[in-house]
């Protein structure tokens, strides 16, 4: 998945004007993060898919990338009767997609 | 919570052609609606990206120069900029009406920093017309369907060089990149959140954050510019968590 846009238009500018460009992560970067009216956070981690926090400082895989990478949207059915929490985070792998 | 697939989106052809500058020609609304302009075209989807229909404009009273083009939505309006032309719709993009300008003052007519500005939905759903982020940013806003403008400073210091930028498609907030002064230290020094309540308020992290979202328990999160971090504030900013990420297997 390719960096974020608006992330990356704020490298450039970072970059163009003279500041220190952000160290390269030595881990896989995280590359949106969106809370839903559920509460919950979720996260899409390049190469590797969406996670949401669990308790205890634990990560829960929802999708690996691979699922996520050709496009495809998904619903979380927990979420089914909340059509603001599923469209949102339907557009947002969309976003993450056709980027 | 398990998941089930929707179907597959993609993107018009055109938005391709848009390179990195398409932040400028795509909008999504929070019921799911998204839209891409490029050139004569609206491009619309209210299935998240996996159909597509398009909407020609029937006359547009000057060349379409994608690069003085802009598209801002939510889910009552669409508004176009067309070089120095301000387009509104009120049916997905499928009728347009040309909107015309009570000043010569106006950021449509005059463009900003020797451009077409940008086009941004606020929260409260006021039409924002932004200048160029390379430069000293500055604001209007339209409360009348971009009609009348006025230019604002948010309440920030009269000092401030800001940059606005609102996250997600059905934004709780503006954020106000706050920059150093030039040749000072790193880019930004500081960074402000303005809610739909209207309270501004200065966020106390590293201003270097490439995105904030808000739960509805009134959690605010954090993604580090580098997306090596996440961290989290429940008192509206003022002490900030970080989010463990140790449990994820790294390879």
């Amino acid at each position: 998945m390719r960096l974020n846009k608006s992330i990356f238009s704020l490298c450039v500018i970072a970059m163009t004007a003279g500041a220190t460009p952000p160290p390269i992560p030595a881990r896989p970067q995280i590359a949106n993060i969106q809370a839903l009216p559920d509460g919950a956070l979720y996260a899409v981690v390049n190469a590797r898919g969406l996670y949401r926090p669990a308790e205890g400082g634990a990560w829960k895989q929802l999708i690996e990338s691979a699922g996520m990478g050709a496009g495809r949207r998904f619903t979380p059915v927990a979420a089914m009767n909340s059509s603001s929490a599923r469209m949102s985070l339907a557009r947002y792998i969309v976003r993450a997609t056709v980027a | 919570m398990s998941w089930v697939e929707e179907g597959a989106a993609s993107a018009p052809h055109e938005f391709g052609k848009l390179g990195t500058g398409h932040d400028r020609h795509l909008a999504r609304t929070a019921q799911g609606r998204a839209y891409l302009l490029y050139g004569d075209t609206v491009f619309a989807s209210n299935d998240g990206g996996i159909s597509w229909s398009e909407n020609k404009f029937a006359s547009m009273p000057e060349p379409a120069d994608v690069y003085q083009q802009a598209l801002a939505a939510n889910d009552r309006e669409l508004f176009v900029v067309s070089g120095k032309t301000l387009f509104q719709s009120k049916d997905e993009g499928r009728h347009w009406q040309q909107v015309e300008q009570a000043g010569q003052e106006s950021p449509v007519l005059t463009g900003i920093a020797g451009r077409s500005p940008d086009l941004k939905m606020a929260p409260d759903g006021t039409l924002l017309a932004l200048g160029n982020i390379a430069v000293s940013q500055r604001a209007f806003a339209s409360k009348d369907g971009g009609r009348h403008w006025e230019e604002l400073r948010f309440g920030l210091p009269p000092d401030a060089a800001f940059i606005l930028r609102t996250f997600g498609p059905d934004p709780d907030a503006m954020y106000f990149f706050i920059r150093s002064a030039p040749h000072k230290g790193p880019l930004f020094r500081s960074l402000y959140r303005k809610g739909v309540d209207g309270s501004l308020s200065e966020m106390r992290i590293d201003p270097f954050q490439g995105m904030l979202t808000r739960s509805v328990n009134g959690r605010i999160y954090a993604l580090g510019f580098d997306g090596a971090a996440i961290h989290e504030s429940s008192d509206g900013g003022q002490t900030w968590l970080p989010v463990s990420r140790d449990a994820i297997i790294w390879h």
